[in-house]
């Protein structure tokens, strides 16, 4: 054995250059008696022999390298060798043994809960100045946001933090980026998906039963995990159904944290590698908003991404791993009942490990606790799939369906399908800088992957679940092409919440292969942080849009959470006051949430009645064919938002995603599209606040077919 | 013994802590918070962590993440089970089962720390008096910027609105009336003149209806117009800082006056129809 001069990486005696620096080994030393380690390795050297990598370079390759210019082959032997560096966390202290001390060593924990706190005050104020409308509230935003997350990624990046240190860190980040969006409207819920979900727990609540009736979203009782819950909380506590949402949703975003800390680091063995993967996978875009509202998937991914967990631990324990087995059964069991979307994917990941481990074959595929997971998964989607009545494979083709012929249409010019990137459906643009840094976080992500898978080849190939990242990952530019169409975009949104799972830990593999502790210094801790902290600031834009449009302020036409305000609110609840339950209505898209979740109302929509009344709107007249879709339909009352004619949707469309016009509206809809029904005879003008006007056409549609 | 068992002793106690309060008449929410949080998120799932892995062969870590992840699924999976009850998902149904989950497999966890434990070692807190000082102040910070941002949702400033509806209501006896009612939600006292017209003559007119901000006005106002055909009546509400702009309108044409079944006050709109969709509509 002999270690190199230059950076002390130790090296076999066959080698004639340093795996890791380049140093030509013409000058080597004991094994011992390296001095200055932390020198960086010496400009103008080069080499083509990589020791430290488990399979040398072939001899075709030497030949193809010896071909390149000489700046190029110092490039691709220094990333070969250092993708393969076996102990790039060597000085480092806290490997996983060690790290598993049980002693707390909280280092910088205080600190830096307190500057989390206080960029907490900050998005607060960011928030407050928004909701009057005043100016400043994007740069107290960002500051905010970067105050609860920079000291600690800076924290995370440097190999001095304990393991508590970490994991503690993570928590606090995590929850501190929840309560961000909790303070958004903390009195209620906002979100769209928020008040689909509130419907089902309202009827849990009303009933004591599960499966009623949601129109809004019929699929959401059949999977009721968050709403049971949820109910479970409110009703023991008596809290209210949205505070007791906002407590499982924050519980659900720690077992997230914890469970893929964990998860990464039994793959990977080291604590860093997993505080850092974890930290990268809080830039993803859905993570800071979406998956922290009271829908579904926010329950159910922390919850998968345990079972993952479970299996890899199964690997590792001594004792009790049968049982670890049967908890993995029983987690697994309420992720099939909680959301369909992540129960497929999962169930594909699980496959996709199957298939790995059997081609990788560490132990008789019929041993493998992997294969018994992935069968009772299966076997449990298979059996929710098949119960009576349950809408999902209808749901998805429609969803996939609509993607197709959007790409179709985007690919041939031939019609909406394509989506302007950068510019909101109210045709507010993004600014330069936004736009930049979108681009920057898009590209340096996918440009870091192949580095990253590079990385993995050289240190995890022998594991099947790296394999699965590793594939899972090259899913991510994929993916940002979808962002070219309309639904291509949200569903591209909504895989970064998984595809980030496999993203975040080959990214953060690569960091530690890149830039191993020995070298690191602060110029290098300083390049990561900003990288990772652009990705950030990326993802968030990706996901949420730019600040203005998802910050607090006054009302904005079709803008989800900035419609929602207390005329509407209202106006539901004088509905369930005065015209009692369940009586059928039609609406906007906003007031369909309201008067569906205040107002207890069944409102008429295409996904839960297969009727489409939207034609009643955008008509000048109320014609025959506009009377007898709402006959058929059996609308009783009809809620008209006044305020739609004075603006663009901010979310391209008015009331349902196939409107005349969705998503390519250059004009408001016409005020008097909305008020001509005030000058039919047969139809009651029954309510009235200035904005919102509710009619009961209930003797119209009982009126005799015109011979 | 009893400090081998200290964790499980400690969660029967919550166990029937929450039972009592379930079955108390009274509630005080603060209370029914704290032991309600423990019940729905740790106790299930750290008993049956505790059953399972008795042998202790989890660290710490993974312990919690044990007890949280297995607790949220026990939870979803109880749902399923209390569903199939004529009681339900209630209050003292969630109580109870989730108290009878906790005390089994707490009970079988004890038995089988008979068996054999290697005991983990526990974790030594070193925090120094600066560490908790630190830890206090950013808890107080954060309880501060959630207060401070839901303050400003409340005091939000928001145009002011006033609604107004329209609505037959039945008498006693045979005869008909109109329930006109005005809530206002402006930011100051408004006063309001309201008039209402049938066939567009004038019946009624409330001159001076003044409402502070959530305050609501109602009125029954019986109506005795012709014997056949329809009545439209009309109520609009103007503002005295506005009087020459109509405010809000609202309208109502009956079918029929005085000739309904069961002498009802009959609205156009609430001839019945058959529902193909639902049983459960009230038309």
């Amino acid at each position: 054995m002999q270690s190199c001069p230059s950076c002390g990486t130790v090296l076999p005696d066959r080698s004639h250059f340093c795996g890791h620096c380049g140093y030509p080994l013409s000058a080597t030393v004991e094994l011992g008696k390296a001095k200055n380690m932390r020198r960086p390795p010496p400009k103008n050297t080069w080499f083509l022999d990589d020791p430290t990598t488990a399979f040398p370079v072939p001899t075709s390759s030497h030949k193809v390298l010896g071909n390149l210019p000489m700046p190029m082959q110092q490039a691709i032997s220094t990333i070969l060798s250092r993708a393969g560096d076996t102990k790039p966390e060597l000085s480092s202290k806290n490997n996983l043994k060690e790290a598993k001390s049980q002693a707390i060593a909280i280092g910088s924990l205080p600190v830096l809960t307190l500057t989390s706190s206080l960029g907490l005050f900050a998005v607060a104020i960011a928030y407050n100045i928004a909701r009057n409308g005043l100016a400043g509230a994007e740069f107290y935003f960002w500051l905010g946001l970067l105050l609860i997350f920079v000291p600690s990624l800076v924290r995370l990046i440097s190999p001095k933090a304990s393991r508590f240190e970490r994991i503690s860190l993570l928590c606090v980040v995590a929850t501190c980026l929840y309560i961000v969006k909790v303070m958004l409207s903390p009195l209620y819920f906002s979100q769209y998906d928020e008040f689909l979900h509130l419907r089902t727990v309202n009827d849990i609540v009303r009933t004591g039963h599960l499966y009623s009736i949601n129109t809004l979203l019929p699929i959401s009782p059949l999977y009721p995990g968050l709403e049971i819950v949820t109910n479970a909380l409110s009703s023991i506590s008596g809290l209210s159904t949205i505070q007791s949402g906002i407590l499982v949703v924050g519980v659900g975003r720690i077992v997230l944290i914890l469970a893929f800390c964990m998860l990464i680091e039994q793959l990977t063995g080291s604590v860093r590698i997993a505080s850092i993967a974890t930290i990268l996978y809080m830039t993803n875009p859905h993570f800071l908003f979406f998956d922290a509202q009271f829908a579904y998937e926010s329950l159910a991914l922390p919850l998968a991404i345990f079972v993952l967990f479970a299996v890899t631990l199964h690997e590792s324990l001594n004792s009790d791993r049968r049982w670890i087995i049967l908890a993995a059964w029983i987690v697994l069991g309420a992720v099939v009942v909680t959301h369909h979307l992540t129960n497929f994917i999962f169930d594909g990941l699980l496959i996709l490990w199957t298939v790995m481990y059997a081609f990788l074959r560490p132990v008789p595929l019929r041993q493998s606790v992997v294969v018994r997971i992935t069968l009772v998964g299966i076997l449990m989607t298979v059996l929710s799939i098949a119960l009576i009545g349950n809408p999902v494979v209808q749901y998805f083709s429609s969803f996939f369906k609509d993607i197709g012929s959007e790409i179709g249409q985007a690919l041939t010019n031939s019609g909406g399908g394509a989506r302007h990137l950068f510019v909101d459906y109210s045709n507010q643009p993004t600014s330069q800088w936004e736009r930049a840094v979108t681009l920057f976080s898009v590209a340096l992500v996918t440009l870091c992957i192949p580095f990253g898978l590079l990385c993995l080849w050289k240190r995890y190939r022998n594991n099947a679940l790296a394999w699965v990242l590793g594939i899972v990952s090259l899913l991510f530019p994929i993916s940002q092409l979808l962002r070219l169409t309309n639904s291509g975009a949200e569903a591209s949104d909504r895989a970064s919440a998984f595809i980030f799972i496999a993203v975040s830990c080959v990214l953060a593999i690569f960091i530690i292969q890149f830039w191993p502790t020995r070298w690191l210094n602060w110029k290098q801790t300083s390049l990561i942080t900003c990288a990772i902290s652009v990705i950030f600031m990326g993802g968030i834009i990706l996901g949420a849009g730019t600040p203005p449009s998802f910050l607090p302020g006054p009302y904005q036409v079709s803008a989800d959470a900035r419609s929602i305000e207390q005329e509407g609110i209202q106006a539901a609840i004088w509905a369930h006051a005065h015209l009692g339950s369940n009586n059928r209505m039609a609406a906007d898209r906003v007031n369909q949430l309201l008067m569906s979740t205040y107002g207890d109302q069944h409102l008429v929509t295409p996904i839960g009645d297969n009727v489409d009344v939207t034609d009643v709107f955008f008509s000048p007249t109320l014609g025959s064919y506009e009377i007898s879709l709402l006959k058929h339909a059996q609308v009783r009352y009809l809620v008209v938002d006044l305020r739609l004619s004075t603006a663009l949707p901010e979310v391209g469309y008015y009331f349902e995603q196939g409107e005349p016009e969705s998503f390519q509206r250059t004009a408001p809809i016409d005020r008097e599209y909305l008020t001509k029904f005030d000058t039919i005879s047969r139809i009651n003008r029954v309510f009235d606040s200035g904005d919102i006007v509710i009619y009961d056409i209930g003797g119209l549609i009982n009126a005799p077919e015109k011979p | 013994m009893r400090r081998k068992n200290l964790d499980l002793i400690i969660m029967m106690s919550i166990v029937v802590m929450n039972v009592v309060w379930a079955l108390l008449p009274f509630h005080i929410t603060v209370i029914g918070i704290i032991l309600a949080l423990p019940l729905v998120f740790v106790l299930p799932g750290y008993a049956l962590t505790e059953a399972l892995f008795h042998q202790r062969s989890l660290e710490t870590a993974h312990h919690l993440v044990f007890s949280l992840a297995l607790s949220l699924a026990v939870v979803i999976l109880s749902g399923f089970i209390l569903n199939l009850f004529p009681t339900g998902l209630h209050a003292l149904s969630w109580t109870l089962f989730l108290g009878l989950l906790t005390v089994v497999f707490s009970l079988i966890a004890n038995l089988r720390r008979k068996e054999q434990s290697n005991g983990v070692q526990p974790l030594r807190f070193n925090f120094s008096i600066s560490a908790f000082i630190l830890f206090e102040v950013a808890t107080i910070v954060t309880i501060l910027a959630i207060l401070y941002s839901a303050v400003g949702v409340a005091q939000q400033r928001q145009p002011g609105f006033t609604q107004l509806w329209i609505q037959p209501t039945a008498q006693s006896g045979s005869s008909c009336a109109i329930r006109i009612g005005v809530s206002s939600f402006e930011s100051t006292l408004v006063t309001y003149r309201i008039i209402m017209t049938m066939n567009s003559t004038q019946i009624a007119t409330w001159s001076s209806v003044a409402l502070v901000p959530r305050e609501q006005w109602e009125q029954i106002e019986p109506v005795n117009p012709g014997t056949s055909g329809n009545t439209f009546v009309e109520v609009r509400l103007y503002r005295l800082d506005k009087p020459q702009t109509v405010y809000q309108k609202v309208d109502l044409t009956l079918d029929n006056l005085g000739k309904g079944k069961g002498g009802q006050c009959n609205n156009v709109a609430h001839l019945p129809y058959s529902h193909p969709f639902s049983s459960n509509l009230q038309t």
